[in-house]
């Protein structure tokens, strides 16, 4: 899973990445609006969060136009301003979350689950299908019934194809979610990991879509 | 540097009143000295005339007196018909002696005759001042002296100053009543603006009407405008200044909080026990100064200037009790306290937000102040056109001494051993005073502890009801 994380304050910035390192997910920060703005462009997230005051671009301006393209990507709003009002205006600007510092790193983990939930459509916190349950809040895998150990891009390739069941998710976009920035390719892994989770689930849950890339079976 | 005024003077007056008076007063006395003028220029005008009429009569003594000589005094008359103009006439023989005289005119001589030279004399004869005039025969050597007394002189000058006197009065009573009318009339626009003042509300600092043509009143005006515009931007620039600096200090803060936990959880209590006791504390002090600089922004938020601006509505009183105890449920659960909630009134008018905080700040300092195991009781009831919020536990109380300090800010009872800023009574009393409620402190329950209540006015009540 690959979270864009815009915060102009390099220090608060670090530790959120580390943060959301630590549970997992793959974490490319800007500490400007116009560079966040780029990364969506040209990166596919599953969710951004947002300073609502950022350099270059307000944080904003920056939900407005993105929601102006039709990007449906989660987007949790960071900021320093509590008042109702600005609650009510960041959420009515497209923001799905708000998020007030100082926030506990906790509960910034779930509002990203939840928020990434709610956008593919399920309620419950864990994600089921063909026998596979995948808890994003606890990183377990469980298939059918008995736990799974997968290592955290095994989890993360799984998250990716278990989050919308019988879509087909191509291969760079599977990268997208392993890697960050400056992070090495390497030109093979993501065949290994599904081998890999082949072998560790089941040989037949995992579909390859030729020239496309990979989806659960049905 | 000018000094600056510290108090009003001990008395003050009634610039309506003084003007009027000044006014009258000048013009009395303007009156009373042209009045002076116009009598010494009559005074001098009438003694001339009479002086005229002497000269006259002396001369027709003098021709009388040529064919009487000699005879006995036939009766004279009185030369001038008028007792006003009644002068008195003698023929003096060179020795001296009175040849011949009117009948009031004294026996002896006015003048000595030996004194020569026709003129005007004043001379004091038969306890009387006179003014005489003494004119010598040419050949026959007698002369002939005309007196008049000067207070017959004198009375003319007083009828006339008799008759000038009524006029003058009432020409004064007159100019007293125009003026007071004008006065008034003109000094309106100042009362105007004196009510308008009083009118305001205590947050009203915008600038007063200018609808006055007066430009002594437009000055007071806009110098009123000046101060009032100043008081605005200084009251404006120090609750910006709180806000902004609780609000900067957030990023910070945050960043401070993120950094220990990131911390915490690459170093898990059962790899590192020691440092794990050590970043739990820092995490504690770190929500510390959190809790403070949310107190801040709070406070800022809810100054009394802004007041009017604090958007109100119907609270159910259950839910908002619910939450502010559920808030404090694990800091009770803590020190073993029960909270009971008793919602006798289900309807509350107010600003949710700041009332649920207020309520929570009482029953954090209820829970954290009472004893162990102890009390606490959330109580909504009507309390005549109020409603009175009460938060009431059974622990030690507050001395009376330190009753009236409580919601001093930063202000906390010595020796509790209980982690505060000393601004959440602060808060409480400010919630308080935006909802033009009155905040309490009594007893709390079974006879000891504290009970504070806030006495909420009700809907409609609380529109009227600004803060003191």
């Amino acid at each position: 899973m690959r979270i864009l994380l815009a915060e102009d304050d390099v220090s608060l910035g670090e530790s959120i990445e580390s943060w959301l390192e630590l549970d997992g997910y793959v974490v490319d920060r800007v500490t400007r609006g116009d560079l966040a703005e780029t990364a969506l462009a040209t990166h596919d997230y599953h969710c951004v969060l947002i300073d609502r005051g950022l350099p270059g671009l307000t944080g904003d301006d920056l939900l407005r136009r993105l929601r102006a393209r039709r990007d449906t990507v989660p987007a949790i709003m960071i900021t320093a301003r509590d008042a109702v009002p600005d609650r009510i205006e960041g959420l009515d600007l497209g923001a799905d979350d708000y998020l007030v510092k100082p926030f506990d790193l906790e509960e910034l983990s779930a509002r990203i689950r939840a928020a990434m939930r709610r956008r593919d459509g399920h309620a419950e916190p864990a994600l089921s299908h063909g026998g596979v349950t995948l808890d994003v809040a606890a990183k377990q895998v469980q298939f059918q019934g008995a736990p799974v150990d997968l290592t955290a891009h095994e989890f993360a390739i799984l998250h990716a194809l278990i989050r919308r069941p019988g879509h087909i998710v191509s291969r760079a976009q599977l990268e997208e979610s392993l890697y960050g920035w400056g992070d090495e390719v390497e030109s093979n892994t993501i065949e290994v990991h599904i081998y890999n989770l082949r072998r560790k689930l089941a040989p037949d849950l995992i579909k390859t879509v030729r020239r496309q890339g990979y989806r659960l079976a049905d | 540097m000018r000094r600056p005024r510290t108090s009003r003077p001990a008395r003050g007056y009634s610039l309506r009143r003084r003007l009027i008076t000044t006014t009258l007063g000048s013009s009395i006395l303007v009156g009373l000295v042209s009045t002076l003028i116009v009598l010494a220029i009559a005074r001098n005008e009438v003694n001339d005339a009479y002086d005229d009429w002497l000269e006259e009569g002396a001369r027709l003594v003098l021709a009388l007196g040529e064919g009487s000589i000699g005879r006995d005094a036939a009766e004279p008359r009185p030369i001038g018909a008028q007792p006003a103009l009644r002068l008195d006439y003698q023929l003096v023989s060179r020795s001296g002696e009175v040849l011949l005289r009117g009948e009031d005119a004294p026996k002896r001589p006015f003048v000595d005759p030996a004194r020569r030279g026709d003129r005007y004399y004043d001379v004091r004869a038969d306890g009387e001042d006179w003014r005489v005039y003494v004119r010598h025969h040419d050949t026959l050597g007698f002369s002939a002296q005309v007196g008049q007394e000067r207070d017959d002189r004198s009375d003319l000058i007083w009828d006339m100053l008799e008759s000038l006197a009524w006029p003058l009065v009432g020409l004064w009573v007159l100019l007293g009543l125009i003026n007071g009318i004008l006065i008034r009339r003109l000094l309106t626009p100042l009362q105007r603006m004196t009510r308008g003042i009083e009118a305001r509300s205590p947050s009203d600092l915008s600038p007063l009407a200018d609808d006055s043509q007066a430009i002594e009143v437009r000055s007071i005006t806009a110098a009123l405008n000046q101060l009032l515009g100043r008081l605005d931007r200084a009251l404006e620039a120090e609750r910006r200044f709180t806000a902004d600096a609780a609000h900067e200090l957030r990023t910070p803060l945050a960043a401070l909080a993120s950094r220990i936990q990131v911390l915490q959880r690459s170093h898990p209590a059962d790899q590192a026990p020691a440092l794990a006791v050590q970043l739990q504390r820092l995490r504690a002090d770190m929500m510390r100064a959190t809790a403070l600089v949310e107190n801040l922004l709070q406070l800022a938020r809810l100054d009394p200037q802004s007041a009017d601006a604090l958007p109100r509505e119907r609270i159910a009183a259950q839910a908002l009790l619910q939450d502010a105890a559920d808030a404090c449920a694990q800091a009770a659960a803590k020190r073993n306290a029960v909270i009971t909630i008793d919602a006798r009134e289900s309807v509350l008018y107010g600003n949710r937000d700041a009332l649920y905080t207020a309520l929570r700040n009482l029953i954090h300092n209820a829970v954290s102040y009472g004893r162990d195991g102890g009390q606490v009781r959330i109580a909504a009831q009507r309390a005549g056109q109020h409603i009175a919020l009460t938060v009431s536990d059974d622990g030690e109380g507050v001395a009376p001494a330190d009753l009236e300090r409580l919601t001093q800010r930063f202000f906390r009872v010595l020796g509790t051993n209980v982690a505060g800023n000393g601004l959440g009574l602060s808060i409480v009393a400010r919630v308080a005073q935006v909802h033009g409620a009155e905040l309490r402190f009594g007893p709390g329950l079974n006879g000891r502890g504290l009970g504070v209540t806030l006495l909420l006015p009700l809907e409609g009540a609380a529109a009227t009801v600004r803060e003191s």
